[in-house]
């Protein structure tokens, strides 16, 4: 059955700044250059863009980059949701797993306890500890402190969840929210998705497990060179709120997409799982919500330069499409972006409703997947789909429809 | 209450049974020795003996004993990939897969929605590497074995799931939340069987530093057997505990067809925020109780038809004495002398498992008709006025119970657990 779910506002945070205008402008620059700014927001100064600054005192760099991307998300909702005070509100955001360098609150205290060998007593570490570090120190990292402060932020009082469940968590999130609008327990969702995957503790595990790409600056989806193989962090946090299709909260300003459904599935016990599963679930999908292939106009794919993956997306979505005559576009945000992790997924659909409404409809060349569908849009086909796919073979798609102001039939 | 909306229509349609449990806790290694050990009433909390914990302000905890890895579900690969913790989850969870004659699969829509705890480093880990600037890839082997959902990648191929395994962290709430959220999975027809739970150690010298240093332990290091005292006028903090409980949910129809054995039945859920300090409740309580109020709602009961709740109780001063008021403020009424207790003088606080290690006991309490003991009370809290489940271990009639888990952050999660008739 399908959804009918609205997505009425967005805020974000990434390496081409705070907000969707500056992704834009970003991104409509002549240059068919896929260089970008670095992934990393490891020296992004979230203060000036917080309103309650004393926070910066609980939370991890992670925690605030999240933040500021749901501080936008309210400048953006400004004039939408007056009146609605009484909606019952959830919140749904997908966290990191916190990385080792997210501890270094713990270094001030190892370091108070080397012994004359230079190893780290135990012994000494525990009776210095509450002394030297101070007592919320110790929770910066907790997966949850966002879902803490921005439900606060944003009176989101009702159903809530933390998922740590990895690229996949905000996809997750966001169906989850779906659900609850859907049965009548909220009436307003706010859902994100943050990520800090750029420090050295986690590209080192990345890289000990040889899923880090570390021959390029940037992603290579869809190679079958070695040395392509492996994908390339981000770091940013995006948030929308949902609302129900039926209820939604500004008569005079459209929403940004309407969500249709989701889908999630997995290799499950067969790590050499060929695409089948991925294909078996597409098709659910999209006869769940009730559109042929041939009306999908848009693929963001995910594209995270793991090889092993992304041939299985591949190879399932030329399946899928198999019978379709115009392919639909393709595009991929990881180009841009890096692997966003935990918060992808989600920015796509916001990019959707801006490449919808542009009077190009060719993927502007940043987003361009070399070696995939072409990439240009017949925007008279209405809906998005959107993948996810996690490095373990758990893959979510969700299918929107975009709301476009022009009309291209 | 905002929350409190009339029972949906989905729910005659799908209804949501256990038919697998598994535990790994102080009190043992399978659900049998967990469930006598609760009956017995005796405290397992002890010295810290996994490491040096003599320097630690807080140097006791309730630790599993002569626990063995049943990996035989699991590949050395993944083995390589699993926490202390997570090996607990593993444990418990092929105990409640056996018990549900899982995981033959006969087709149906399968999905793993655990709680998974803050995967915190090995302190020696932690010394060596990035403390140290170290950051080569060898060294970073074992680091995945902290991300929190690599219990559940795990057990997600060993059920052979078909849907992405979720992990859900809302600190103390999680594994409840999970548990919550898989009972949903299956009412709102998104899949049949659904295995969930939470697995977490928190004995660790990381993990101890947190808690003593926000002055949540108890500082009764002297006396670690009655160091935990939910609801007592002396009580001083929580004590910590490893563990793991492990549940498999199904829709009734598909275990009845199957003759899979049934445990109890999970009627309602609760959950909402009440964000105030990322480490302290807000002083009303109204989003406990308002939890409260959503899963009876949910369970389409109304408050004197439960017969015990297993509060939160984590044992320290604030949560006891605002749970109580919420408790009362949703019971006086209509059943002010419902019996309540916290296990957690018997099992420790198992972070991220505690949601599902009470909710197991729950199930249990339901299955045998006896009510588990308060342990640890030496004279009840002024401040906590709800009326306390006896001392020991007693028969009593129950048709249903609800289990409370309460998180940091924020987080509140009720659960209703009804009689299996």
């Amino acid at each position: 059955m399908r959804n009918n779910i609205s997505i009425n506002a967005v805020g974000m945070n990434c390496n081409t700044g705070v907000g969707s205008a500056a992704f834009f402008n970003f991104i409509d620059t002549t240059s068919h250059d896929n260089a970008s700014p670095s992934y990393s927001l490891e020296y992004f100064q979230p203060l000036s863009y917080l309103s309650e600054k004393k926070l910066l005192k609980s939370l991890s760099q992670s925690g605030a980059i999240a933040l500021v991307a749901l501080e936008n998300l309210r400048s953006d909702l400004g004039s939408r949701y007056n009146g609605i005070s009484n909606w019952r509100r959830g919140f749904f955001v997908s966290s990191p797993s916190p990385s080792p360098l997210d501890r270094a609150n713990y270094f001030k205290a190892m370091k108070q306890s080397e012994q004359d060998d230079g190893e780290v007593s135990l012994r000494k570490f525990g009776a210095v500890f509450t002394q030297a570090t101070p007592p919320i120190t110790g929770l910066l990292a907790l997966p949850n402190a966002v879902q803490c402060f921005g439900s606060r932020l944003v009176g989101a009082n009702g159903p809530n969840v933390t998922y740590t469940s990895g690229e996949i968590g905000g996809h997750l999130a966001l169906m989850r929210a779906a659900a609850n609008i859907n049965h009548g327990r909220i009436d307003l969702a706010f859902v994100g998705g943050y990520s800090f995957a750029t420090d050295r503790a986690n590209t080192s595990t990345l890289a000990a497990h040889n899923l880090l790409n570390e021959h390029h600056p940037r992603i290579v989806p869809y190679s079958s060179q070695s040395q392509d193989d492996g994908t390339i962090c981000g770091d940013g946090a995006v948030f929308m709120t949902l609302a129900s299709g039926d209820t939604s909260p500004s008569a005079e300003q459209p929403p940004l997409a309407n969500y249709l459904g989701g889908i999630t599935c997995s290799m499950g016990a067969n790590s050499d799982a060929g695409p089948e599963f991925l294909i078996t679930a597409l098709q659910k999908l999209l006869k769940k919500v009730d559109v042929d292939p041939e009306e999908i106009g848009l693929i963001f794919l995910n594209a995270s330069g793991v090889q092993k993956i992304d041939q299985v997306e591949k190879a399932a979505l030329e399946t899928v499409f198999q019978e379709v005559e115009t392919k639909p576009a393709t595009a991929a945000t990881s180009l841009v972006w890096g692997n966003l992790m935990e918060a992808g997924g989600l920015g796509e659909i916001m990019l959707s409703q801006w490449l919808y409404k542009r009077n190009a409809a060719t993927v502007p060349g940043k987003l361009q997947v070399a070696g995939f569908f072409e990439p240009t849009i017949d925007r008279r086909k209405k809906y998005v789909l959107i993948n996810r796919c996690s490095v373990f073979g758990d893959c979510t798609s969700i299918i929107v429809e975009p709301h476009a102001t022009n009309d291209f039939s | 209450m905002m929350f409190n909306k009339q029972k949906p229509l989905w729910s005659d349609q799908r209804r949501v049974v256990v038919t697998g449990l598994g535990a790994v806790s102080a009190l043992g290694n399978n659900l049998s020795e967990n469930w006598q050990g609760i009956l017995s009433g005796i405290s397992k909390s002890d010295k810290i003996s996994h490491f040096d914990a003599s320097s630690f302000p807080h140097s006791i905890g309730y630790q599993v004993q002569d626990f063995k890895f049943a990996g035989d579900l699991v590949t050395k690969k993944e083995r390589d990939l699993l926490s202390r913790a997570a090996m607990y989850g593993c444990n418990a969870a092929f105990e409640a897969l056996h018990a549900a004659g899982l995981p033959s699969s006969r087709g149906e829509r399968r999905a793993v929605i655990l709680g998974g705890g803050l995967g915190t480093p090995d302190f020696d880990w932690l010394s060596r590497t990035a403390y140290r600037g170290v950051f080569a890839r060898e060294a970073y082997r074992d680091a995945m074995k902290q991300f929190p959902y690599m219990l559940g990648q795990v057990m997600n191929r060993v059920i052979g799931a078909n849907q992405a395994a979720a992990t859900i962290h809302t600190a103390c709430a999680s594994s409840a939340q999970a548990i919550g959220e898989a009972y949903q999975s299956i009412l709102f027809d998104e899949a049949d069987v659904v295995l969930t739970g939470g697995a977490d150690t928190m004995l660790e010298p990381l993990q101890i530093t947190v808690f003593a240093s926000l002055g949540a332990s108890s500082r009764r290091n002297d006396d670690p057997a009655t160091a935990c005292r939910p609801f007592d006028k002396d009580r001083d903090g929580l004590v910590v505990g490893d563990g793991a409980c492990m549940m498999v949910l199904e829709e009734l129809n598909h275990a009845l067809e199957r003759n899979a054995p049934i445990f109890a039945e999970i009627t309602g859920y609760g959950i909402t925020n009440s964000a105030y300090r990322l480490t302290d409740l807000h002083p009303d309580g109204l989003g406990i109780a308002e939890a409260m109020a959503m899963a009876l709602s949910d369970a389409a009961i109304s408050p004197k038809q439960i017969s015990y709740v297993n509060a939160h109780g984590t044992s320290t001063l604030n949560n006891d004495q605002i749970e109580a008021a919420a408790i009362a403020r949703v019971f006086s009424q209509e059943h002010p002398n419902v019996l309540v207790n916290s296990t957690k003088s018997l099992t420790g606080h198992m972070i991220a498992a505690a949601g599902a290690m009470e909710c197991g006991i729950c199930i249990k309490a339901l299955q045998e008709q006896i009510l588990p003991p308060t342990v640890n009370l030496f004279e009840q809290d002024p401040n906590c006025s709800v009326a306390l489940a006896p001392i020991k271990a007693t028969p009593m009639p129950m048709d249903y119970v609800m289990s409370n888990s309460i998180g940091f952050g924020g987080s509140n999660a009720a659960l209703v657990i009804k009689r299996y008739h």
